[in-house]
Parts: structure tokens; sequence; C-alpha cells
């Protein structure tokens, strides 16, 4: 299992618009993945699991990975995550 | 051009025909342009190969390179067709430079994008070198409306006009819906600009949205028709997609709160029943599956669901609706038109506020009867042999060369819904040739079938006319062959008795034989069904 922290710094949060663009970096991985954040989890190549995790701007999530890719899939998110600005 | 012109109206753009010029097409510079980007892609796939060649050329050409330069400059990539279309509106630009202002021009000339408009584009006025940079940020457009100060006033009225179209559609009201208000409103405020401005902007997840949750994107869609014009912007079908994700993810996160519908599935013991009822209630969210059942349990159920969803014909005079297994798209036609049926005719009030204003028309001795009759007109059941056969199922020919022929072309309609395979048809040629006395019932009418060799799809009946009679193997005259294919066994027997039903006397056959055309078969069908 591998996870990172990464804080949410896009002003409008994990909005449709990059959620689906996230969704579909997610569903390339093999692993299973994992974001939570205080009591809330959900599961990143679900684009509704996503949006109704209300995945707003300051939040530090973590993501977590289990499986072969774990490490690319979960370094990769993270990047989408510090990188967004839209 | 009387449509064309309706839909153009909703924009504040007109459309209009002089002798001397021919047709122009007037009004707000914006508002012409968004509406120009939204037609050009739906008819982008044309344009793409070839067969509309009106919006390309040597001037489309030139301005793809510096588009394509402009690409590698700000290191992007435009999705594939992005550059391809603002291309097309390059050719327009310049036009008239000062009808109209971009909104938030402070911002977008701080842009990257800005720069190179400028770079690549110097002979073009301020306003259009704004305007072209606003299309290259496309959906990446900066969050330039003041969320972030939570002013979303405007736009909850926007989401609340949205929801309020989907509601009307639906006949349902939305519960819960200050969550989902709040994330349309959010969304809608970057959305309505990229809708003024006519941005290209891709759904990732479009294709899935469109496959795996079709039926609630065509309502989303019929709700985005609606709301695109009350606010006066055409919206097209990426954005819908992102609508639809919205109104899932609310219907995901309310699953046991929203006012569902509840289905009972019923289908035979070897289905996988619990598989396709996850399938149906992912694609419908506004379903509910209470249980499955056998056929001959549905009685037993009792008043637990409100419709049934049916992989098997049934004896049921509720509102059912009759799929296969497969989910494919006339299966989920169906149910979208079961689960509107069912919002729509509620027991309580159309057919009862019908019989109230028109009562104190009718003589009290009648009431009892009239009530009786718009009872059965809303809520007659649908007979089964209507499921199987439909409109396009049913044919007229005056003539055909030879039985076989006449079989081929009677299985027709059920090979291109998808009921068949071509192997079918041989099939039916076979058993004619094995068995064809057994088909022959004596009154000018042949009915056709085989097993299910791995061959049928789905249940389903098709007739044929035949004006001048074919001769099969009993050397008789045959004018009415039908075709029918059942899934199983089981089914087997109660399409074929339904099937029965359409010429089981002289007086049937007759009044399809006086018939002239598909059209008028098929009225006649009906009447003998009902």
């Amino acid at each position: 299992m591998y996870e990172r922290k990464v804080t949410i710094k896009n002003p409008s949060g994990i909005h449709a618009r990059p959620a689906a663009q996230f969704v579909k970096l997610a569903e390339q991985f093999q692993c299973n993945l994992t974001i939570s954040y205080d009591t809330v989890e959900c599961d990143p190549k679900s684009i509704f699991s996503l949006l109704s995790a209300d995945l707003h701007t300051g939040l530090t999530i973590t993501i977590c990975g289990d499986g072969d890719d774990e490490k690319i899939a979960v370094d990769s998110l993270s990047q989408f995550i510090s990188l967004l600005e839209e | 051009m009387k449509a064309a012109r309706e839909r153009l109206a909703d924009y504040k753009v007109c459309l209009s025909f002089s002798n001397q010029t021919g047709y122009s097409v007037t009004g707000h510079e914006l508002a012409r342009r968004s509406v120009f980007m939204y037609y050009i892609s739906l008819l982008y796939p044309l344009i793409r190969d070839g067969i509309l060649t009106d919006f390309t050329g040597e001037q489309h050409e030139s301005n793809l390179r510096k588009l394509k330069q402009i690409e590698n400059e700000l290191k992007i990539h435009f999705q594939d067709g992005t550059l391809d279309k603002i291309a097309m509106i390059c050719q327009h630009l310049g036009s008239d430079a000062n009808s109209f202002q971009i909104d938030n021009a402070k911002e977008i000339v701080k842009t990257q994008e800005y720069f190179c408009a400028g770079k690549y584009y110097p002979e073009l006025p301020e306003c259009e070198k704004l305007y072209l940079s606003v299309q290259l940020l496309g959906g990446r457009i900066r969050d330039i409306y003041t969320v972030r100060s939570g002013n979303l006033s405007v736009y909850r009225k926007y989401a609340l006009t949205l929801i309020h179209c989907f509601e009307n559609l639906v006949n349902m009201e939305i519960e819960n819906k200050e969550q989902l208000t709040y994330n349309l409103a959010r969304h809608l405020s970057r959305s309505i600009y990229r809708y003024k401005y006519g941005l290209i902007d891709y759904c990732a997840l479009e294709s899935e949205i469109t496959t795996q949750s079709k039926g609630l994107y065509e309502l989303v869609k019929m709700a985005v028709q609606d709301f695109s014009r009350k606010i006066g912007y055409p919206i097209n079908n990426s954005e819908v997609a992102f609508l639809t994700i919205h109104f899932k993810a609310h219907f995901h996160r309310n699953s046991f709160n929203t006012d569902k519908v509840r289905v009972l599935l019923v289908t035979s013991e070897k289905e996988d029943a619990s598989a396709l009822a996850k399938q149906i209630e992912q694609e419908f969210p506004m379903l509910h599956f209470i249980g499955a059942a056998l056929p001959a349990q549905l009685i037993a159920q009792g008043k637990t669901y409100d419709v049934v969803i049916s992989t098997q014909l049934l004896k049921y005079n509720g509102l059912y609706a009759y799929i296969s297994k497969y989910l494919d798209s006339r299966d989920k036609q169906k149910i979208i038109e079961l689960y509107i049926n069912f919002r729509t005719l509620n027991e309580e009030s159309v057919g009862n506020n019908l019989f109230e204003r028109i009562k104190p028309y009718i003589l009290k001795e009648c009431q009892g009867k009239v009530q009786e009759e718009i009872h059965r007109c809303f809520f007659a059941p649908v007979p089964n042999l209507m499921l199987l056969l439909d409109r396009q199922s049913v044919q007229y020919t005056d003539r055909v060369s030879n039985w076989r022929d006449a079989i081929a072309e009677a299985a027709m309609p059920l090979l291109e819904t998808d009921s068949i395979l071509p192997e079918y048809i041989d099939d039916l040629i076979l058993y004619v040739e094995l068995y064809g006395s057994l088909a022959y019932l004596g009154n000018r009418a042949y009915l056709v079938h085989a097993k299910d060799n791995g061959n049928i799809r789905r249940s389903g009946v098709s007739l044929l006319v035949v004006r001048d009679g074919v001769k099969f193997r009993e050397r008789r005259p045959v004018h009415v062959l039908i075709v029918v294919a059942s899934i199983n066994r089981d089914e087997h027997l109660k399409v074929l008795q339904e099937a029965v039903k359409l010429y089981d006397s002289d007086e049937k056959v007759n009044a399809m034989l006086k018939c002239r055309n598909n059209s008028e078969v098929y009225d006649v069908v009906k009447k003998i069904i009902s």
C-alpha cells in the first residue's frame, strides 16, 4: 500500500470538469484507489463518488493506492491535484 | 425554415430572407457566434469526413496552421477537433470591430492565450483578440466570477430554473435539492460563460455518461433544451454530459431519500435478475428495485411495487415494460417511456380530474359508464401482441417470387431491429421444408417459427401481407405470413398463443387483405387485437 497527502489549492476545488479528467486518469491504473479526509472516503474511479465527497479548496486529502501500480497511480493523481488551476 | 427561425429566435438571432441578398442571420454578434459554434459542433462529423465542405478551404487551413503554432507555444494539447472549429470561426473575425464587448477583459489580457492571439493575429481589433483568447482558453478559463466571495445568488437562480425544467419534464419534485442547487450554481457560474461565447469544451466522461447513463442523460438533455431557451444561450451535448453528472451524483447521494419509483423485476428462473436490476438502477437512478419474481409469482407480490419491468410476456393489467435481458437501446427507451407514463398518468389525478370536469355535462344514468371508459382509456393494458409487434414489423407487398423470399421478407423487420440473427431466417426456411404442413392453418395464413439455436436475441412477431399470394409447399396460396421468434421454450408457447390471434378467423384475414399499404395493415392488426 502507498499513500500521499495533497492539499487542494484550486479555488473551485474539484468541480465537474476537472473531476471528469481526474476519473479518466484514475481509471488508467489497475490498483484499488481511495481518497479520504476526516471520516469521508470516496472512489476516484467513480465520478459520482468523487462529486459526492465535496472536495473543496483548502482541503488536505489522502490518496491511497493498493496494487501493482500503486506508486505511479498515487503520484500521478497527487500531481494532477497539486497542479490544478481552473 | 420555420422551425429553424423558431430555434434561432430562442437565442435572439433572426433568420430572414430577401430576394436581393438571399438568407441572412442577424442579431447580436456574440449570440450569432455562440449559435454558430453550437451548430458547428453538431455538424463537425460531416465536416471532418469531407461531406460538408462549406466551412473549409484555404483560409481555414491558414488559420489552422496559426492555431497549431499557438498550441505549441502554449505547451498544451487541444482535444481533437477543437482547433478545427476555432479556425472556422476565425474566418469571421474582424468583421465588426465595435459590436460587442468581452466580459472580464482585464483578466483575459493577463493570459498567455491573449499574448499568442496578439502575436499571430496582430491585424485583429482588440475585441477580436479578446474573443480569440476566450476561445483558446475554452473550459480552462479561470474562475473569474466571484465564486470565491460567495456571490452565487445569480447562478442559484439559473440552477433553480434548470432543476425546475427537469422536475416539470419528469413530473417529480427532487428532494433535498439544496445541495444540488449549490453544486449546479457553482457549475453554472463557470459554464454560463462557455454557453455565452460558444466555447468548445469536452467532458472527459461524455461517452461513458451517454452510454452507461443514457436514460438520465436523455432526460437531462430534454430539460436542458428547455433551460437553454429560457436563458437564451445554446448548450451543447458535452455540457449536457456535465450537467447529467451533477444530477446523477445527487440521486446517488440521496439514494434512499428520493421519491423513487418502486419496480418489480420479472424474469425467468435462468436469468440473473440481480445483475440486470443493478444495470437498470445504474442507468435509471429514479428507479428502485424492490425485488425479483417469476411470472407466476406476480399476483402474490401485492401492492409492493409501482411498475413492472419484465423479460417475460405477462398477463398483467398494470404498467409494465417488456424488455430483453440485453438492455439495449430499445429496452432503455421502453423503460424511459414506462417511467414517464407512470409519472404522468397518476391514477388519482388525470382520469378523475377529467371526469370531474365533464361530469356536469353528462346524464346521471351515464356517468358510471363514462367514468369506466375514461379509466380504460388512460389505463388500458397494452396487449402482449402489441408489445411484440410494432408498426415497423408489419408489411404489405403486391407479390413475391417464391415462398423462401416471402419468409426472408417477412422476417426482415426482426432482423433490422436486432431481434434475430440472419441465421434464424435459414432456420425458418429449414423448418418449412421439414414441417411445412404444420404451419398452415387453412385460411390463407401461414405461421413460421423455429427453435432458438442461439439465433434469437429477443422475442418478436412480424407479419407480411402478400396481395397476390405465394404458394408454399401445400400449393395453396398464402396471403398472410407471420413470423414468430421466441427467446426460450417457456416464452414460446405464450408468443405462439398471441400470434395465432392474428389469423384465427376468416374475417381477420379478409380485413388484412383489403389493405393496400403497411400502415393500413397495422391499423387493422391493432383493431383485431384490441
